[in-house]
This record gives structure tokens, sequence and C-alpha cells, in this order.
């Protein structure tokens, strides 16, 4: 059994996942949008990418939590393939989740082919960063019901104060002069660039997702065993 | 030479972990590393597995420098880490599969081995059951079969018997001495001095990072053979006892542990009639005299029991 399989398997194995993944995102294709722009589930459905994400990691935080990471790390694959395999069955997770989600807007909302295109490559830049981010996040722990409960605070502030889960317009300027610092404020400014077709801006929230999440993949895989 | 390990030194922080340790495995021997918890057993064979990065000295295994990212080295090593690397929600073929698919190993050859290793391991009956349902015991025998399904050259066993009962130990110490007898190298790591007597064709002792002494059993007993043990138990201990018995020029050392006097003379002196009046009023239960064996090493090299360092 490859290491991908076993990705795959041990992603399939918890009832939560599959939740997530092909359940949960449609009831965000009923929220509409607010005071103009996009679908306002397109911008929410960011948390739900965060939560999923970081759930498809516990196998990764779990092998680092019983010590099998040695055992790996020990074996001619390495942690670097191991990592690898991981990361890719749970970006093949995020990617079907994004297509699924997004075939269910093409129904619900209707919008052009062009803007269901450059979202999927939006929302999956993001994915990357969510990845990342939780493999770092749970590295930080050694129980993974603790990293969990204090990732679920965290996330939700995040999502809130950045315009993932309230819309951008309702954030005063000068908090989010704060926010644009933090990764997730880059979805909720791609989204509108996205409607606004100012392209250049989306292209910079691409280029600062993926910054975030190649910065926080090296620092994660750096962490000793 | 298997291994060969020259004077590494390994710090965490300020913490030395191994001092200018030095030690080497030669092809199909079961060596023997004895210490307390916090000796740097551990410490030792991950840097020999490469899993951990030496300050200074050199770490060899099968003739090629251990920098941890040689896979052919990886390849002919079996590692049995002391906690239990398995993956309990899924059935021990399962995990058998997949730790030897890390190995390379696929289709027949990979089933085929799986169902070897099962079965020189006692698992064979239930192999299709969830490890969650296994005993302590049987989870440590598959925690082992993990790593001998790619057939390693050279196998380290950290602590692999840790909480388990008398009768699943027998059979993992009568495992070890199988694989060796088969060609196998195998490092064995305990703090279970009975267990590192039972396997090891040399031992190796260690204590706060330090290499104290090494050899087979008769070498090392050897080492303390001029030196007689007597073993006063008493009522009610006192430490200027020991200090007093400690003043006697006949005597070596002394160790009070709880309400037992352990004397260790020069052979052929005679004490008894120096250390009875000493003894006498703390009121004498039972006087013991023995013949030296690896416990006795340990405690006349590092001045404790191995039991009490733990």
């Amino acid at each position: 059994m490859s290491v991908f399989v076993h990705a795959m398997r041990e992603a399939a194995r918890h009832r939560i996942n599959l939740v997530l993944i092909f359940l949960l995102p449609f009831p965000l294709l009923l929220i509409p949008a607010n005071g103009g722009g996009l679908p306002f589930g397109l911008s929410l459905y960011g948390l739900l990418v965060l939560y999923t994400a970081f759930l498809l990691g516990r196998s990764i935080a779990e092998d680092r939590m019983k010590g099998i990471i040695m055992r790996i790390a020990s074996s001619p694959i390495g942690i670097g393939r191991y990592l690898g395999s991981h990361l890719a069955a749970s970006f093949l997770l995020l990617g079907a989740q994004i297509g699924l989600f997004l075939l269910g807007s093409r129904f619900v909302h209707g919008l052009s082919a062009e803007t269901y295109l450059r979202l999927f490559f939006l929302y999956l830049t993001y994915s990357a960063f969510c990845t990342s981010f939780a493999l770092a996040w749970n590295n930080l722990f050694r129980s993974f019901g603790v990293s969990l409960s204090l990732f679920a605070g965290i996330a939700s502030i995040l999502c809130l104060v950045t315009g993932v889960s309230l819309p951008l317009f309702m954030i005063p300027p000068q908090v989010q002069r704060i926010t644009m610092y933090l990764p997730t404020y880059w979805l909720a400014f791609g989204i509108e660039a996205l409607y606004a077709a100012r392209s250049s801006d989306l292209l910079l929230s691409h280029g600062i997702l993926a910054a975030y999440a190649a910065i926080l993949f090296v620092a994660s895989t750096g962490r000793k065993l | 030479m298997i291994v060969e390990v020259e004077e590494v030194i390994k710090r965490f922080k300020d913490r030395l972990a191994l001092d200018c340790l030095s030690l080497a495995v030669e092809s199909g021997e079961v060596v023997g590393l004895l210490g307390p918890n916090g000796a740097g057993k551990t410490t030792s064979i991950r840097a020999i597995v490469g899993l951990l990065a030496v300050d200074e000295g050199t770490v060899s295994v099968f003739g090629k420098r251990q920098d941890g990212r040689n896979k052919e080295i990886k390849r002919r090593i079996g590692y049995v880490t002391q906690e239990l690397t398995i993956y309990e929600e899924m059935s021990a073929r399962a995990n058998l599969e997949f730790f030897g698919g890390l190995y390379d190993l696929t289709g027949d050859r990979l089933r085929e081995r799986v169902e070897a290793v099962a079965a020189v391991l006692g698992l064979d009956g239930r192999l299709d059951d969830r490890v969650n349902t296994y005993s302590g015991g049987m989870k440590r025998r598959l925690n082992i079969g993990c790593s001998l399904l790619h057939e390693p050259e050279l196998v380290i066993m950290d602590e692999p018997t840790v909480g388990i009962d008398p009768q699943s130990r027998s059979f993992i110490l009568e495992f070890v001495k199988q694989l060796a007898e088969g060609g196998t190298s195998v490092i064995y790591t305990s703090h279970y001095i009975e267990e590192v007597e039972a396997v090891a064709s040399r031992i190796y002792i260690m204590d706060q990072g330090h290499m104290i002494a090494s050899g087979t059993l008769p070498e090392l007993i050897a080492r303390i053979q001029g030196d007689s043990h007597i073993l006063v138990d008493v009522r009610i201990a006192s430490e200027d006892v020991r200090q007093q018995l400690r003043g006697i020029p006949d005597i070596t050392d002394v160790v009070l542990e709880e309400n037992q006097y352990h004397i260790v003379v020069p052979g052929g002196i005679s004490v008894f009639d120096q250390i009875i009046p000493l003894l006498a009023p703390l009121t004498i239960v039972n006087i013991n005299s023995k013949q030296p064996d690896l416990e006795d090493v340990f405690l006349t090299l590092t001045g404790k029991q191995l039991r009490d360092a733990v």
C-alpha cells in the first residue's frame, strides 16, 4: 500500500471529512450576495476549506504525535515523500470539494464559465495555503484534540476579521489595514477583484496566498522529529 | 564491521546526551546497550539509524558514513521503536502491508513477506483483526514485525519489551536469538539486565551519555571478579553505619538500599568480625554472600543499582 493510498484511506476513514467534502459546501450556495458582488456563500466557503484542510491534515499530525513518523523517517521513502504523498491526497480531495462546490454554484448562481475557472484556481491556491497552515499549526501541539479546539477558535476569528465569514465592505478600512497582513484576507480580496474584473489584484491574491503556503510549508517541514 | 560509532558527541542545547561515545557491531552479533533511562541509549540508536545528526565524531553503517540520507543504508536497517508505532485502527495485515510498502515491497513478494513475518511472530491466526483488539504483547510483536518485512541485515530494537507480560517477553527474547542465529545483526537496548544477559553476545553499559564499560558478559564480570559481595538485611538501617562500614580499610564500597547494605570486599579477605559489631545494633535479619553478575558490574561501575537509576 503506497503512502498516497494510505493517506486517502485515512481521510475516508473519518466520516466528518466526507461530510465536509461532499455535503457541507452545498448549503452555502443558498447564501445570496450582500450589497453587490458575488454571492456571499462563495466567500464563506473559504472557512469550510480551512476546516477541511485542517481535518485532512489529521493523519500527519497523529503520525507525528504517535511516533510513527520516526519509523517512516528511518525508511527509504523518508519524510519528504511521505509529506508529499499526504499533501497530494489532501490537495486532491480539496480539489474535488472545490470542483463539486463550483458545479453546484453553476446550477444555483449560473455565473460565467470564465468566472468559475478563475474561482477554481483561486480556491486551489487558497487550499494550498490552508493545507500548509494546518501542517504548521499541528506541529505546535502534541495532542490533536488540543490542536483542534484552539484551531477552531483561531480560524473562526481569522475568517471573521478578514472578510471570509463577514463581507469585506462591513469591515472598517482601519481594521482592514491591519487584517490585510493575514492570509485569509487575500481570499476575500481575490473574490472581490474577480467580481470587479481587476486581474492584477486577482494575481496579487494568488501570489500572496502562494507565498504564505510556501513559507508555512518550509517552516513546518523544517521542524525536528 | 556493520556499525562503527567513533567518539560521538551529541548535545541537546546545554545537555550533553552523548559524551565521546564509541561502539561497534560486528556481523551476526547481538549487541546489548544497557543503561538507565536518560543514559543515552535511544539517542545512540537514533544516530545509528540516521534520525539524528551528531555534533562531533562519526557514525558508519555498513562501511558508509551515516548522514540519514543514504537510502541504501536505510534499506538494510530495521528499526523497532520504543513506542508502539503502528496503526491501531487498521488490521495487522494492513499495517504490515503499509510498512512493507515503505521499503518498496509490492505484489506477491509483499504478500509472502506479510504471511512469513506474521507466522514467525505468532500473529498469523489474527492477521485480519484490528490491532486495537490485540493484547499488549501481540501489539509489541506486530511493532517488531513491521520492521522485519524487508529482511534487514541490521535490526535495531529500542526497549522492545516495555510494558508487556513475562510470556510475551520470553517470546520476543527467543525471537531475537533466532534472528541472530539466522545471521542478522541486532542492537538491543534495555534497562532490564536479565534481558541483555539473555540475548546479547556483547554488552555496552551506558550511564549519563558515557560508555562506561563493554565486553562479553564473562569479560565484564571478570572486571569485578576479585570482589566478594556481602548483602546484609537489617531491621532499621542507618546512614551513619554505612559511613562507618565505608571507613573499614578492607571494604571497597558500601551501598545502602532501603534496609539492605551491599558491601563490596576484595576477594579472600574476611570482614565479618569487623562488620558484625557495627551492624548488630541494627538487628541483622539476613546475611548473604553472592557471586557477581551484571547487576554487580553496573553497581560497581556507577555506584548505583540499575533499577534505582531507571
